[in-house]
């Protein structure tokens, strides 16, 4: 699990970046920007994120890999992750709107 | 205890170049196995095979005589490649703590002064000499009964490439190590078994002459 969360970590500043980046399409509209946010968090930014971890930082993969980690644990953790707090964003969001 | 090691029956292939045909290697617990070979002849490619992150068209890993498909996965090859692997701008002590067991972070700080004076240092700021030389520390204190070392000598200076030595000879006792590197005299130095890779197969080179012969270095070298 601290070897998971060490990868997550390694890829999270961009990945909210990016997310954060799709959701200025909607400045003008802070409840759908927020929606645009969650969703592309564990999507099109996440795709992004790995894309440009791979192409800077592939060779990292081998640390994971020495300790028992293949791509498909560390992609699967981090979209967990990523799953999770989307989620929660969306649920609290409707939760805040509707109140 | 002692462990086996068996790659059999490697076949790699891009479209119809021939990288490796038929190799066969046994490494037991204790022997360092040198492999040398000319640049392109797929020392690195046999390595990624033997860990489990190159497919090749057919391979067969044994490990105490049960085949793995990729060996990493249950910690049993552990591989340093060529251009390392860790992130610039992490700490040679915590990537200590997230690679060995806490006993062994313990004795790495105790026993090893070079360790101990890097400690707090980023990898991004270590020489290649002490980036090389940290590497192979984590790759040879790492529970693994195998360990590849792809050109652990390559571009350092002379006194890291001995400490670097000395490092390998020192933890053979639980391992079985597997080194390729094109500075065959560290190599040859270390190794307690040596082969060359050539035309796609292994060659065990008993006398490091027939390494002249064979023409990877020139007449006159040994």
């Amino acid at each position: 699990m601290r070897v998971l969360f060490h990868f997550y970590k390694q890829l999270v500043v961009t990945n909210v970046f990016l997310a954060f980046v799709f959701s200025t399409f909607a400045w003008s509209a802070p409840p759908i920007m927020l929606k645009i946010f969650a969703i592309s968090l564990p999507t099109f930014a996440f795709v992004l994120t790995l894309f440009f971890f791979s192409q800077r930082s592939g060779h990292q993969y081998y640390l994971y890999r020495n300790l028992g980690y293949s791509k498909r644990h560390l992609f699967g953790f981090a979209w967990g992750i990523n799953l999770f707090l989307a989620v929660a964003i969306l649920y609290g969001a409707s939760y805040y709107l509707s109140a | 205890m002692m462990n086996k090691l068996e790659i059999d029956s490697i076949f790699l292939s891009y479209r119809d170049n021939h990288i490796l045909s038929d190799c066969y290697l046994e490494c037991l617990t204790g022997d360092i196995i040198g492999i040398l070979g000319r640049n392109g002849t797929g020392k690195s490619s046999l390595f990624e095979v033997i860990f489990g992150t190159l497919k090749p068209q057919n391979k067969f890993i044994r490990v105490d005589d049960k085949l793995y498909k990729k060996p990493f996965l249950k910690q049993l090859v552990g591989y340093l490649p060529q251009k390392g692997m860790f992130p610039e701008h992490q700490s040679v002590n915590r990537l200590l703590r997230l690679m060995l067991k806490k006993q062994t972070v313990e004795l790495a700080f105790l026993n090893d002064q070079r360790i101990q004076k890097l400690w707090n240092q980023n990898i991004g700021t270590l020489s290649g000499g002490e980036r090389k030389y940290f590497e192979v520390y984590i790759m040879l204190h790492m529970e693994h009964p195998f360990i590849l070392l792809d050109e652990p000598f390559a571009g350092i200076e002379p006194i890291y490439a001995y400490e670097i030595e000395n490092l390998i000879k020192l933890n053979t006792k639980s391992k079985g190590i597997l080194i390729s590197d094109h500075y065959y005299q560290h190599v040859i130095r270390v190794s307690s078994k040596l082969f060359l890779l050539r035309e796609g197969a292994l060659k065990a080179i008993s006398d490091p002459r027939q390494l002249e012969a064979l023409g990877y270095v020139p007449y006159g070298t040994f």
